[in-house]
C-alpha cells in the first residue's frame, strides 16, 4: 500500500471506500480498454490472416460455384468405339455413330476444345493431344457451323512452348482455331459443392466464359501416381495454382474434376497409349498402337474403356469407381451398348 | 496491510464480470474462428499471394523464360556436335519446380534424391524440323541416378556402348555418368539426329574425370537365369514397405517362369534378422498368408502375396529374397540360389 492510500485509510473508511472503487473502475476501465485493443488486434490478425482482404488486392478474385453444364441433354448418355490407325477417319467415324455432329455442335456455338498440352513434346512421344486428331475435330465442330473454336489448356511450364512443340498451335491455326494461352486474368476461385480439394482453387474459366460447348481430348496414357490419365485426368489442366500438391489425393481430385466439368463430348485417343514411363514418356517405345478412337457424352464409361487399352482392371484405377459412384456416369461401359465400327 | 480484507480487495462487480466475459467469449470465438481457417487452409491463397495464381514462374515476366532463373545457367553447346544447333535456351527446375516441367513423374525423381534438371532443346542444323531435348538429371550421387535409370528402363532397350548403364530406343538414349542420369529423346527416330545424340553422349561422357564404373552391388546376384540389364534399383520404400531403403533386385527366368530376386545390405545380422521379420509381418498384415514348402532353408520364411509368391531370408548382413514367384518351388530355388551367392560376400 503506498503514501497515498495511507493517507486516505487514516481519514475516514468511508472516503477510503469510496477512493477503493474510484480506484477499482480506473483500472477497470483501463483493464477493458487494453482488452478491447488486444481483441482488436487479433481480430484483424484474424481476418488478414484468413486473406479475405488479402485476396482482395489480387486479381482474379470471383469465387464461383461449379462451371457450367455443356452437356447436351437430348443425346443421353452414349459412347462410340471404332478403331483404325488414321485418327481422322476414327473419329469422325464415331462421332457418325453417335448422330453426327451437328447433334453437339450447333450453328453459331461457341466451342471450347480442352487438349492436353501439358508438356512441350513431340506429337510422336504421344504424350499429348495429336495434332492430327484436333484438326479433325475443329473441322467437324466448323462443318457443324460452329461460330468459333478455341483451343485451351494451362501446361505449368511454358505453355507457348508446349503449344508449339505439340503441334497444337500449328493445327489450330491450319483449321481457324484461336489458341487460348493462360493468362492470370483467366482464372477465377472455384468451389465444387461439397467438394474436399476444389475449394476457392483457381480455374481456368475465363476461356469458358463466352462458349456455348466444351470438348475434352486426351490420349491414352500411363501415369505415375494415377494409374492412367485419359479424359477426367485431363480437366486437371484447367486447375491453376501449385496444383501438384493434389498428386497426394490424385484420386480425389480426378474425381472432383469429372464432376465439375459437365462437357458436351469427350474423344479419348487410344491409336497408340503410353503404356508405361507415363504421363512424360519419352521414347517411342513407351507406346503400343492400340487404334482404338473412343467418343462419348459419358466421360467415366470413355477412361473405363482406355482402362482396357492399359489392360488395367478398373481396382488399379480408383478414380474411374470413385466418379462412377459420385454420379459422374458409368464405369459398365457396355451397359450403354457401345457403337462398334472400324475404319480401314 | 490490514483494513480490507483480502476478498474485498479484488472482487469486481456484476457488470465488470458480465464485460470480462464477453470478451473472453469473443477471444476464444476468434481463437476458434482461426483455428477453423487455418484447418481449412488454402495453398492456392499463397500462390496467389507469391503471384503463381495460375501456376506458372513466368507470369510476371514480359519474356517466359521457362527455367526458373536459368538465363545464366551454362548450357550444352559444348558438347553438342557440329551438326546440332540449340534451338532454346537451357532451362533449369529444381525439386521445388520439377514437377513444372515433369508434372506427374516428378515424384519418381523426388524420391530418388533429385536436386536439379538442365533441359536443352537442339535440332539438325539441315533440318530444324529434326529436333530433340537433352535432359541432365542431378540426381546427387550414383545411386540416385542408376535408381532412376533402372526403374524406367524400356524392355526393348538396346544397350548403347557409352558406360556401363546406357541403352537405346528407337527415338531416345538414356544413360548413367557420375550423379547425372541422361535423357535425350529426339522428336522423331531420324538416324542422322540419333547418332548425334549419342554423339553427344561420347563427348559429355569424356569430361568425366574418371570412366564411370558398374556399381559393385550388383555383383551380390548370381548370373545363372539372370535376365540381362534388369537389375534395379528402388531408394525407398521398396515394394511397399517404407522401412526398406536401399533395394536392389533383378529378374530371373527359371525355366520359362519369371521371378524376382531383391538384396538389401544392412548394418549387422541383427539389424539384418530385424528388418526381415518386420517386412515378413508387414506382408502378413496386408493379407499374406504364411506357405509351408519343403527347402533346404530351415529360415526362409515363404508368404503367398497378392503378387504372387514372396520368401524372405537373412545372410549375413543381408536381408535377401524372391519376390513375385508364381509357385513356391520357384520362389525356393531362386532363393537358395540367391543364398549360395551371397555366401561369397562378407
Amino acid at each position: 500500500m503506498n503514501q497515498h492510500n495511507q493517507h486516505r485509510r487514516s481519514s475516514n473508511d468511508h472516503s477510503y471506500q469510496v477512493d477503493l472503487e474510484v480506484l477499482k473502475r480506473r483500472d477497470f476501465l483501463k483493464r477493458l480498454i487494453k482488452a478491447v485493443l488486444v481483441s482488436g488486434v487479433i481480430a484483424g490478425g484474424a481476418k488478414w490472416l484468413y486473406r479475405g482482404s488479402a485476396l482482395s488486392n489480387q486479381e482474379p478474385k470471383r469465387v464461383e460455384a461449379g462451371l457450367p453444364d455443356f452437356s447436351v441433354s437430348e443425346v443421353g448418355r452414349r459412347i462410340a468405339i471404332v478403331t483404325g490407325g488414321d485418327r481422322a477417319k476414327t473419329v469422325t467415324r464415331a462421332i457418325e455413330a453417335l448422330g453426327g455432329i451437328d447433334k453437339f455442335i450447333k450453328k453459331g456455338d461457341r466451342v471450347v476444345i480442352k487438349v492436353n498440352a501439358a508438356f512441350a513434346t513431340p506429337p510422336s512421344i504421344g504424350a499429348t493431344t495429336h495434332p492430327d486428331l484436333l484438326k479433325a475435330v475443329i473441322k467437324l465442330c466448323y462443318q457443324a457451323g460452329a461460330e468459333s473454336v478455341v483451343v485451351t489448356d494451362n501446361p505449368i511450364n511454358d505453355p507457348p512452348t508446349c503449344f508449339q512443340f505439340t503441334g497444337i498451335a500449328q493445327a489450330a491455326e491450319e483449321t481457324g482455331a484461336r489458341v487460348v494461352l493462360p493468362r492470370p486474368e483467366y482464372f477465377e476461385l472455384v468451389t465444387l459443392p461439397g467438394a474436399k480439394l476444389i475449394r476457392n482453387w483457381p480455374v481456368l474459366v475465363g476461356p469458358l466464359k463466352n462458349a456455348t460447348k466444351l470438348i475434352g481430348i486426351a490420349p491414352v496414357k500411363d501415369h505415375h501416381r494415377s494409374g492412367a490419365s485419359m479424359i477426367m485426368k485431363n480437366w486437371y489442366g484447367l486447375l491453376g495454382g501449385r496444383r501438384n500438391m493434389f498428386h497426394q489425393d490424385i484420386h480425389t481430385i480426378i474425381t472432383e474434376l469429372a464432376m465439375m466439368v459437365k462437357p458436351t463430348l469427350v474423344i479419348l485417343d487410344g491409336t497408340f497409349s503410353m503404356i508405361t514411363n507415363g504421363p512424360t514418356g519419352g521414347s517411342l517405345d513407351d507406346l503400343k498402337q492400340t487404334n482404338t478412337m473412343i467418343v462419348s457424352t459419358d466421360q467415366v464409361a470413355a477412361d473405363a474403356v482406355g482402362a482396357t487399352l492399359l489392360g488395367r482392371p478398373l481396382s488399379a484405377l480408383p478414380f474411374i469407381t470413385r466418379a462412377a459412384a459420385a454420379g459422374v456416369g458409368t464405369a459398365d461401359y457396355e451397359s450403354l451398348n457401345p457403337i462398334r465400327d472400324s475404319v480401314s | 496491510m490490514g483494513g480490507v480484507p483480502k476478498s474485498q480487495r479484488n472482487r469486481a462487480g456484476t457488470v465488470e464480470t458480465a464485460i470480462g466475459l464477453i470478451i473472453l467469449v469473443l477471444l476464444v470465438t476468434v481463437a476458434v474462428w482461426v483455428l477453423t481457417v487455418q484447418n481449412k487452409f488454402n495453398p492456392a491463397g499463397k500462390a496467389l499471394l507469391q503471384g503463381e495464381f495460375y501456376g506458372q514462374s513466368w507470369a510476371d515476366s514480359e519474356t517466359p523464360p521457362s527455367d526458373g532463373g536459368a538465363a545464366d545457367a551454362k548450357g550444352f553447346e559444348q558438347i553438342a556436335p557440329d551438326n546440332l544447333k540449340p534451338i532454346g535456351v537451357v532451362e533449369q527446375f529444381g525439386p521445388d519446380t520439377l514437377s513444372d516441367k515433369i508434372d506427374g513423374k516428378a515424384e519418381l525423381y523426388l524420391a530418388c534424391g533429385f536436386e536439379n534438371l538442365r533441359c536443352q532443346r537442339f535440332a539438325l542444323r539441315t533440318d530444324p524440323n529434326k529436333w530433340m531435348e537433352w535432359f541432365e538429371y542431378d540426381m546427387g550421387d550414383q545411386y540416385n541416378a542408376f535408381a532412376v535409370y533402372s526403374l524406367q528402363r524400356r524392355e526393348s532397350a538396346v544397350p548403347l556402348d557409352v558406360v556401363p548403364y546406357a541403352y537405346r530406343t528407337k527415338n531416345a538414349i538414356f544413360y548413367v555418368a557420375g550423379k547425372y542420369y541422361i535423357e535425350a529423346v529426339a522428336a522423331e527416330p531420324d538416324p542422322t539426329l540419333i547418332e548425334a545424340m549419342i554423339e553427344m553422349a561420347k563427348t559429355h561422357v569424356a569430361t568425366f574425370p574418371e570412366t564411370p564404373e558398374e556399381l559393385p552391388e550388383l555383383k551380390w546376384f548370381p548370373s545363372d537365369g539372370l535376365i540381362p540389364h534388369s537389375h534395379t534399383l528402388q531408394v525407398t520404400g521398396a515394394f511397399g514397405f517404407e522401412k526398406f531403403g536401399r533395394v536392389f533386385s533383378a529378374r530371373y527366368n527359371i525355366e520359362g517362369r519369371e521371378a524376382r530376386a531383391f538384396i538389401t545390405q544392412c548394418d549387422n545380422a541383427s539389424s539384418a534378422s530385424n528388418l526381415a521379420a518386420e517386412y515378413c509381418k508387414f506382408l502378413l498384415d496386408n493379407g499374406g498368408q504364411p506357405i509351408s514348402y519343403p527347402s533346404p532353408m530351415p529360415e526362409l520364411k515363404i508368404i503367398q502375396s497378392y503378387d504372387g509368391v514372396t520368401a524372405v531370408f537373412v545372410q549375413g548382413r543381408f536381408l535377401a529374397g524372391v519376390q513375385g514367384a508364381e509357385s513356391p518351388e520357384i520362389a525356393v530355388r531362386l532363393a537358395t540360389q540367391l543364398k549360395s551367392h551371397l555366401t561369397k560376400w562378407p
